[in-house]
């Protein structure tokens, strides 16, 4: 092979290179504003996140920087935007906004199946419904019985059911925790 | 016949060789290997009840590592002077509720470690998750979700979490990660969450072990569970149920101190 062929291999490589890493860098859509389908985010925030941060967002399960699904909170992982510390003050807006969200994302689609019809078994096939139920594997393992007072927070949240309903439920749950 | 046995001979010696590596490859987790890589040195002592405070028990002690006693879940209390050191917080009562009902009283030693081994679980295999935890009588806000080792989240400071978040409290090791070191207020801590100190002024009190002290609690449907144990390093259990159960541990501690009810503390 002579000098000159291998100068142009070389050359061509490392065209080839940096046009995948350019390509791979783009990721087109996801430094824009997501549109997301998921059921309401005020009541999320008002009435579901807190129970999903006390019984869920622990800092040595879903309340940690490497875990799917990530939760923030008062007495887990904090805003890394905030300052704040573990256990001090209250769960800010932030945060519940971004639990909103870590919620909806881990199964897009299927959420939006569920919100297009509430009444249907799509929620019962969710990830975050069987997991939390033992039905699916779960490093956590059960966290809610079918139907008890966090499931019925959590799925009727899912479904759109009555607000005063989700809130029931969801307090019903909180003051079984410590 | 002679090469086809010696080729079996041959198959079934590499197999086997072939599985245990797979076995041993198996067994291998890279991630708790480096978070055991990255712990501190031994100290010149060598391993006893007092070592590697602050440190990840389970993260040795425990079925992976094989360091014994295999502990169901272990920690830390300190105290913190007035100039914002930490010491370690002896003889007072970590109590540990299961989900299945069972409660765990453990009393920390001289360097405020505190354990519950496998065997002490009397029978049962492993706790149930979640855990609810008090130390000194002070419940801590949140619940256990899996983790036996305290410092997993109690996380003390250090350089590199410091230079990773420079948020992280240098003193206590707080942050939005950490609710820092398990620190409790050893002026106000209630003698009933007292255990074997031989070195406080002390009134003795209750009646469990040889001049120890007594810690009764009261749980099941119509029935009472009571529990008394004593002695640095003690440890009892309770488990609850309809009618009531009754276990006792007993140790050799010298006696609990009278104090005002009420703590305060960072769990």
């Amino acid at each position: 092979m002579s000098l000159r062929h291998g100068k142009c291999m070389v050359a061509l490589s490392l065209a080839v290179l940096g046009a995948s890493v350019a390509t791979g860098c783009k990721q087109e859509g996801l430094s824009e504003g997501l549109s997301v389908t998921c059921p309401s985010r005020v009541v999320y925030v008002k009435h579901v996140s807190e129970l999903m941060e006390r019984r869920c967002g622990t800092l040595d399960c879903h309340g940690t920087d490497f875990a799917p699904m990530r939760m923030l909170g008062r007495d887990g992982l904090r805003h890394a935007a905030e300052g704040n510390y573990t256990g001090e003050g209250e769960s800010t807006d932030a945060e519940k906004s971004a639990n909103y969200f870590s919620v909806c994302a881990v199964e897009p689609e299927r959420v939006a199946r569920v919100v297009d019809d509430p009444g249907g078994n799509a929620v019962n096939t969710l990830l975050l419904v069987r997991k939390a139920r033992g039905q699916e594997g779960h490093k956590g393992g059960k966290v809610f019985d079918p139907w008890d007072e966090a499931d019925r927070c959590v799925v009727g949240w899912l479904r759109g059911d009555a607000e005063a309903s989700i809130e029931k439920a969801c307090q019903a749950a909180l003051a079984k925790l410590p | 016949m002679l090469n086809l046995m010696r080729v079996s001979t041959f198959q079934i010696g590499f197999f086997l060789a072939a599985s245990a590596g797979v076995l041993a490859g198996c067994r291998y987790d890279p991630v708790q290997a480096e978070k055991i890589r990255a712990l501190p040195l031994e100290d010149a002592e060598g391993p006893r009840p007092e070592h590697r405070a602050g440190q990840p028990c389970v993260d040795c002690h425990s079925t992976y590592a094989g360091a014994q006693p295999q502990l169901a879940i272990g920690g830390t209390v300190y105290w913190q002077t007035a100039k914002g050191y930490l010491n370690g917080m002896e003889g007072v009562f970590v109590t540990i509720q299961d989900s299945a009902g069972a409660t765990y009283k453990s009393c920390t030693n001289s360097a405020g470690n505190f354990y519950i081994t496998k065997s002490d679980l009397q029978g049962i295999d492993d706790l149930a998750f979640p855990l609810f935890v008090g130390v000194a009588g002070v419940k801590m806000n949140s619940l256990i979700g899996r983790e036996r080792s305290c410092a997993g989240c109690h996380k003390l400071a250090s350089v590199d979490r410091i230079d990773r978040d420079p948020n992280v409290d240098p003193a206590t090791g707080r942050a939005r990660d950490s609710a820092g070191a398990i620190i409790v207020d050893r002026d106000y801590i209630s003698s009933l969450e007292r255990c074997g100190i031989a070195n406080e002024p002390s009134t003795s009190t209750g009646t469990g072990g040889a001049g120890g002290m007594a810690a009764t609690t009261a749980s099941g449907a119509g029935g009472m569970a009571a529990t008394t144990a004593s002695g640095a390093g003690g440890m009892a259990v309770t488990t609850a149920g309809a009618g009531g159960a009754t276990s006792s541990a007993t140790g050799t501690g010298v006696g609990g101190t009278s104090a005002a009810s009420g703590a305060g503390g960072n769990l």
